[in-house]
């Protein structure tokens, strides 16, 4: 019984920890591009393209807080910061820890920048924000190269999602 | 209403999809301008004089991106200005968005980093429309041909960002080099995550 509630604390920490802490993976854009086009899996991921020094990117990351949070459906938001790898212990997890964003963050590194860009979308220049919303599903992927305000996210996926 | 808010949603979509499809495509000719130096002339293109062309840069302050370029920007305007091809760099970001971009925060940048090339003030932001930048840093490399002023290649400085000793493609240096050669340079369009230019009334 004991030796129960010892393991029930010690998991109740772990996950306490995680909560407070989020682990930050340094994922290729492949990596997580396979990660929200499973076949069959009806779920929204809303993918945010941001850094720590971008100041339009802060203003929005709110929204897709706010999205995460509030979100009845089955809607994932993946916050994919691009800011450099050296700044991965120094800027991103402090910023992360600091907020207390508990809605998925990783680290994005493609060795090639412009295969990355292309592969996200045609359509991006590159320039940040970005942000792209797949539902392999129901056959959505849609691309913008902008910033979002919480009513125009919940209008443009709610749009989306049906049409 | 919700007919009204998806109508202006689309709308914007649409302003916003304007914004990036227009701008220069390789191959087309390029406007001159008249913007101010940090030395507070006003500069054009054509009273630069000995030159073939030049390695327009749209950069900044502010902008990691663009400070993370900053040493291969001056390398590329010392390799190059001799050979004809300086480097003429634009701020275009509207200063009320970013006061680290402000004309007095461009001089005292250019000072302490002892810029070798002009760096201009693009303030109402119409050069950079009408090039379609969209980032700093973007490059537009422009060669003289008789009076005109050529896109020759539009995009990232190289493709690695980070590290410059790990950036196996330096595709602006390339090139300048292809044009000097009398070739086309190939690639002559690359793509790059770069600072959104901040645009005013946005």
């Amino acid at each position: 019984m004991i030796k129960n509630l010892l393991v029930l604390l010690c998991f109740t920490c772990f996950v306490c920890s995680l909560c407070s802490a989020q682990q930050i993976p340094i994922v290729s854009w492949s990596e997580l591009e396979k990660s929200v086009t499973k076949p069959n899996v009806d779920s929204t991921y809303v993918i945010n393209f941001w850094a720590t020094w971008c100041k339009p990117c802060i203003e929005e990351l709110p929204a897709f807080i706010k999205l995460q949070d509030s979100s009845k459906q089955n809607v994932k938001v993946i916050l994919a910061s691009l800011d450099f790898k050296k700044d991965l212990s120094t800027k991103l997890k402090p910023f992360v820890l600091k907020r207390t964003i508990t809605t998925s963050v990783v680290l994005l590194y493609d060795q090639n920048q412009e295969e990355f860009i292309n592969s996200v979308s045609t359509m991006w220049s590159g320039a940040l924000p970005a942000t792209i919303i797949i539902n392999t599903k129901r056959n959505i992927r849609s691309f913008y190269e902008r910033q979002f305000t919480y009513n125009e996210l919940t209008e443009v996926l709610h749009s989306l999602l049906h049409q | 209403m919700k007919f009204i808010l998806s109508l202006l949603a689309s709308f914007t979509a649409l302003v916003t999809l304007n914004v990036y499809a227009g701008g220069y495509k390789v191959g087309d000719v390029a406007t001159d301008f008249s913007l101010k130096n940090v030395d507070g002339k006003m500069v054009s293109l054509k009273d630069i004089q000995n030159t073939k062309g030049f390695i327009v840069v749209f950069t900044c302050n502010h902008c990691p991106y663009s400070v993370a370029y900053e040493d291969r920007i001056i390398a590329l305007h010392n390799e190059f200005a001799g050979k004809g091809y300086p480097v003429v760099a634009i701020n275009p970001n509207d200063p009320n968005k970013v006061p680290e971009d402000s004309f007095e925060k461009m001089i005292e940048r250019s000072k302490a980093k002892k810029f070798p090339f002009m760096y201009l003030l693009d303030g109402t932001q119409d050069i950079a429309k009408t090039y379609g930048a969209s980032r700093t840093p973007h490059v537009f490399l422009l060669v003289k041909k008789g009076n005109d002023l050529v896109v020759s290649y539009i995009g990232a400085i190289d493709d690695n960002t980070e590290d410059e000793k790990a950036a196996k493609n330096k595709y602006v240096e390339s090139a300048v080099q292809a044009v000097i050669a009398g070739k086309t340079p190939s690639p002559d369009f690359t793509k790059a995550i770069g600072c959104g230019i901040k645009w005013s009334g946005k």
